[in-house]
This record gives C-alpha cells, sequence and structure tokens, in this order.
C-alpha cells in the first residue's frame, strides 16, 4: 500500500476509535453535564484489561469484556463520592482520578511492568483473508456504528431526556420525582465502560501500550472534540473527532514533509488550545446543535 | 386531618431562624394560602416541605404518613410536587420534552427497558405525548409546544412551570408565587385555572402576596412573620387582623 493511502487508512482507524471515545464524554458532558476530567483513565483501563488479557492467552473478546466489566465497576465505585460533588469539585476529582490510574500503571511492574509498557499485544482476528490494516478500519469502524446506535437509543429514550433535565436543572429534576444520583450513575458508568471499548482498541491496533501514551492531554483532546463538535449532537462529536484527530495524525508526519521551524506535536498542542479557546468564546455551541425535539 | 400536616417545624441557617415552630394543616382539595412579607420564611417552609432542607427538628405529615427528612426526589414521588419562584424550566430543552420528563413512572426511565423493549416504551411515550398536549392546551400555550422553553415569555414559562407539575400527577401542589412577575390578566387567568384544578380534587399551598387574588381564591390564610405563624383564619378574617396590618404596615 502507498504510504499516504497507509496514513488515511491509520488516521482513520485513530478517528473510529476517538469518536467512540468522544462518544462516551458526550454522554456524560454533552447530555448530563458531568464534568468529568478523568475520561483517559477509563480509556487506559481498557486498553490494559484488554491487553493483559489476551498477552495471558484468552481471545480478544473476552479482553474487550473483562474492560468493560472493569471500567463499568471503576466507574461506579468513582461516581460514589464523585457524583455528591459540585460539578467544579467533581472536574478537579476526576482530574486527580485519571493521574492515579496513570500512576498505578507506572508503579505496579508486578502487573503492567511499568514504564516499558505491554508488547507484542495480539491482533484480533490476524488471519482475515485481506490486508490487516483496511481490516482493522472496517472492524473499528463497526465497532463504532454499534457504539452511536447504542447511545442514539439511550439519549433519546425517557432515560436520556431524565439526563438532560439534570443538565438543565438538578433539582428540578428531583423535585419531579428523579432520583437524580442513580441517572447520574448510571451515565457515569455507561460512559466509562464505553471508553473500554475505545481503549480495547487501541491496545490491539498499536499492539504496544505503555503509561506515557495516557497523559491527562488525551482527556483535553476528547474534550475539544466534543466541544467543537457540539455537546449533545453524537454526529457533530463524530466530526470533532474526525477534525482533531487528522489535525493529530497530520502534525506527527508533518516533520517528514516540511520542516516549519517548530517541532510539529508542540504545535498540536498549541492548535488544540486555541481552536478549544475560539470555540468556547465564539461558538460554545460548538459546529453542530443539539437536535430539539419535536412533535 | 389534612392532607399535609405539619408540627412544631424548625429550621434555622447559622444563627437564623427561619422557621420556629411552625404548624400548619393544608385540608384536602382545599386551596390554603402562606402570606408575609419578604423574608418570613416562606420559601424555606416550602424547600423543608418538599425536602430540600430537612428540618431541625419537628415533623411532617403527608396523608398521614411521616415524611420529614425525605429525600425531594421521594416526596415528588409520594404526589407532593412543588414549582420555584423563578420558573426555572428547562431552557434549552423544547415545551414538550419539559412536559414529558416529569411524567411518572416511565419504563423508559429504565436502560435495560429503554435497550430490550423499545415498543413498550414507545407506547407509553405516545400516551404521554396525548397527555401533555391536553395539559399544554388546558394552559393554552399548546401552541408553542415546539419552541425552546427559554424562548417563552415569562408567564409563558410560569404556565409551563404549572404544567410540567401537573404532568407529575400531584396531589398536592405547592406553589412558590405561581404569578409573581405575570400580567393582572394572565395572574387572574392562572388562578382561574388552579380552581379548576381544585374542583378536581387537588390541593395546594400557594405562597402569594396579592392580597386581591388571595381573597377571591383562598379557602385558609396563615401569615408568616419571622419564622413565626402570626395569624391563621379565612381570608376575610385576616384581612381585618391587626396582626396582619402590623406585619405589612407597621405598628
Amino acid at each position: 500500500m502507498s504510504t499516504l493511502l497507509s496514513y488515511l487508512v491509520d488516521t482513520l482507524i485513530f478517528i473510529n476509535i476517538f469518536a467512540i471515545l468522544a462518544l462516551s464524554l458526550n454522554l456524560e458532558v454533552g447530555v448530563t453535564r458531568l464534568m468529568n476530567f478523568g475520561k483517559v483513565a477509563f480509556f487506559a483501563i481498557g486498553a490494559y484489561s484488554s491487553a493483559l488479557v489476551t498477552l495471558a492467552g484468552y481471545p480478544f473478546w473476552l479482553g474487550l469484556l473483562c474492560g468493560i466489566v472493569i471500567a463499568g465497576i471503576t466507574g461506579f465505585l468513582v461516581s460514589i463520592p464523585a457524583l455528591r460533588l459540585r460539578e467544579d469539585y467533581l472536574a478537579i476529582a476526576t482530574i486527580a482520578f485519571g493521574e492515579i490510574i496513570r500512576l498505578f500503571l507506572l508503579n505496579e511492574r508486578w502487573l503492567t511492568r511499568g514504564p516499558i509498557g505491554l508488547r507484542g499485544i495480539p491482533r484480533p482476528l490476524k488471519d482475515v483473508p485481506m490486508d490487516y490494516q483496511t481490516f482493522y478500519l472496517l472492524f473499528s469502524f463497526a465497532f463504532l456504528v454499534v457504539v452511536f446506535l447504542f447511545l442514539h437509543r439511550v439519549i433519546s429514550s425517557p432515560f436520556g431526556r431524565v439526563l438532560k433535565a439534570i443538565r438543565e436543572d438538578e433539582l428540578v429534576a428531583q423535585s419531579l420525582g428523579k432520583n437524580t444520583f442513580r441517572f447520574k450513575a448510571q451515565a457515569f458508568v455507561l460512559g466509562s465502560s464505553i471508553a473500554s471499548i475505545a481503549g480495547s482498541l487501541f491496545a490491539h491496533y498499536l499492539t504496544f501500550i505503555s503509561p506515557d501514551m495516557f497523559m491527562p492531554t488525551v482527556t483535553f483532546a476528547v474534550w475539544t472534540m466534543v466541544v467543537v463538535g457540539g455537546r449533545g449532537n453524537a454526529l457533530g462529536v463524530v466530526a470533532g473527532a474526525a477534525l482533531i484527530q487528522f489535525m493529530e495524525r497530520t502534525t506527527r508526519i508533518m516533520k517528514d514533509i516540511a520542516d516549519i521551524g517548530v517541532e510539529p506535536v508542540n504545535l498540536r498542542m498549541v492548535l488544540l488550545g486555541l481552536l478549544l479557546i475560539l470555540f468556547i468564546m465564539y461558538r460554545p455551541q460548538g459546529i453542530f446543535m443539539e437536535k430539539k425535539y419535536e412533535v | 386531618m389534612g392532607i399535609l400536616e405539619l408540627k412544631e417545624v424548625t429550621k434555622s441557617f447559622g444563627g437564623v431562624v427561619a422557621l420556629n415552630r411552625v404548624s400548619l394543616e393544608v385540608e384536602e382539595g382545599e386551596i390554603t394560602a402562606l402570606l408575609g412579607p419578604n423574608g418570613s420564611g416562606k420559601s424555606t417552609l416550602i424547600n423543608v416541605v418538599s425536602g430540600v432542607y430537612p428540618p431541625d427538628s419537628g415533623r411532617i405529615f403527608f396523608s398521614g404518613k411521616e415524611i420529614t427528612s425525605l429525600s425531594p426526589h421521594e416526596i415528588a414521588n409520594l404526589g407532593i410536587i412543588r414549582t420555584f419562584q423563578v420558573p426555572r424550566v428547562f431552557k434549552n430543552l423544547s415545551v414538550i420534552e419539559n412536559m414529558l420528563v416529569a411524567a411518572r413512572e416511565q419504563r423508559g426511565e429504565s436502560l435495560a427497558t429503554t435497550l430490550f423493549r423499545w415498543r413498550d416504551v414507545r407506547a407509553q411515550e405516545e400516551e404521554n405525548i396525548r397527555k401533555a398536549l391536553e395539559i399544554l392546551e388546558f394552559l393554552e400555550i399548546e401552541h408553542m409546544k415546539n419552541e425552546y422553553a427559554g424562548n417563552l415569555s415569562g408567564g409563558q414559562q410560569k404556565l409551563l412551570a404549572l404544567g410540567r407539575a401537573l404532568m407529575a400527577e400531584p396531589k398536592l401542589l405547592l406553589l412558590d408565587e405561581p404569578v409573581a412577575g405575570v400580567a393582572p390578566p394572565l395572574a387572574r387567568k392562572i388562578f382561574e385555572k388552579i380552581l379548576e384544578l381544585r374542583s378536581k380534587g387537588l390541593s395546594f399551598l400557594i405562597i402569594e402576596h396579592n392580597v386581591d387574588v388571595l381573597m377571591d381564591f383562598a379557602g385558609f390564610v396563615y401569615v408568616l412573620h419571622r419564622g413565626e405563624i402570626v395569624a391563621k383564619g379565612k381570608p376575610e378574617e385576616i384581612l381585618e387582623s391587626k396582626q396582619v396590618l402590623e406585619v405589612y404596615f407597621g405598628e
């Protein structure tokens, strides 16, 4: 395959993976207004669970499932104290949790091999009779479609409507008889489990993961996808993921194409921050607005 | 025995006693009004009854069942629905969506049902939409059903907040100044709607400043001053009571 085509396929795979991650954050932030700044933790939990299970000789599906369950349980445990906090404190608590998970992965060498990371993570269905990268593109896209449809159902249901009501005014939702803590906890668990799916796909695509791939900047990149795409609009969030990932992949290969006098990877962080600031100032609703429900 | 009973309810914030041994009763099928100047503890009383603040002491009963210190959603599910002084509509949701949130016992609020029994969810949803449109029609804001609630006028938002409360099938409505900031003709209309609802068996506890409106619509009035009940009685008795004149116009 030509280099350019390979670059495109690679970019599209990353878009699929990060779109799943961004959709999970959208459920929490865009729909429910749970200020989760620890998204990367659940992405990491999915990646490491899936990698460890498959490295131990079990199939991909089991690894994926373990990630979903472990991330879900962790999400539930975190939500018990965290969801009782006001939104700004929730942001601080979750950012700390993200770092706790990364430091755990870095230091518990008996399990994670620490900074060396995990190598040789098996690829799912590696004997498919086609180019593996192309296959993985379709494979990850299938996951994106399933997650998209699943979340669409959830958000457009009466369950999702309560989440939106909590976003708008939690006390009013309570006064109408909604046990808002239960709804928020469910949204958080669901968001965590879906982030874990993205983590599994990430680990099995790269076949190598290490703790420095799960820095807080991942969370901020995913936040930017949601803010730029449009909080509450799933298609917008996918578009946001595409835009940010395209930017990220392009700055990565830019060094090989042109000398622009600055380190492209640093430039990427500058662009990300700039984009976030510009959108929050001039178009806070993002590219696409949440769809209005009508009868 | 009233549908709602407060017995010696006390609530203070730091050193400020917002409610001092307040006892009152709301008769079933009646409109009971709570009168009092700003800062007299009226909103605190609604917040305590609806579970936002637990009382420091005293007990609250609803239909004979103790509800002291239950959480807001538990109290709402028993049939006590409150509104707020500021309408607090869900601004970024459409009017119809505001209404639908409030519907009771929605099967689609369970994730499992939503995922595996969508047809049940849809059926109940259609029923709830029909009911919501009926209430909007009753309140004469049906034409706004697809508008963002934030785009409604102040008066319309008050009506929507009332409609949303009705959608939750209350037995007792706690209304915190339902016509504050509403133009007088519309205010009167809102109270006529409230009378109509009362005739269907609903009970009301209403905070209201507008004495004219109270005289026409309330069955019983409590006057709150500095956290204490200083007078109670029929509206006409209250208007003539010396304490009330003192509370409002000084001694």
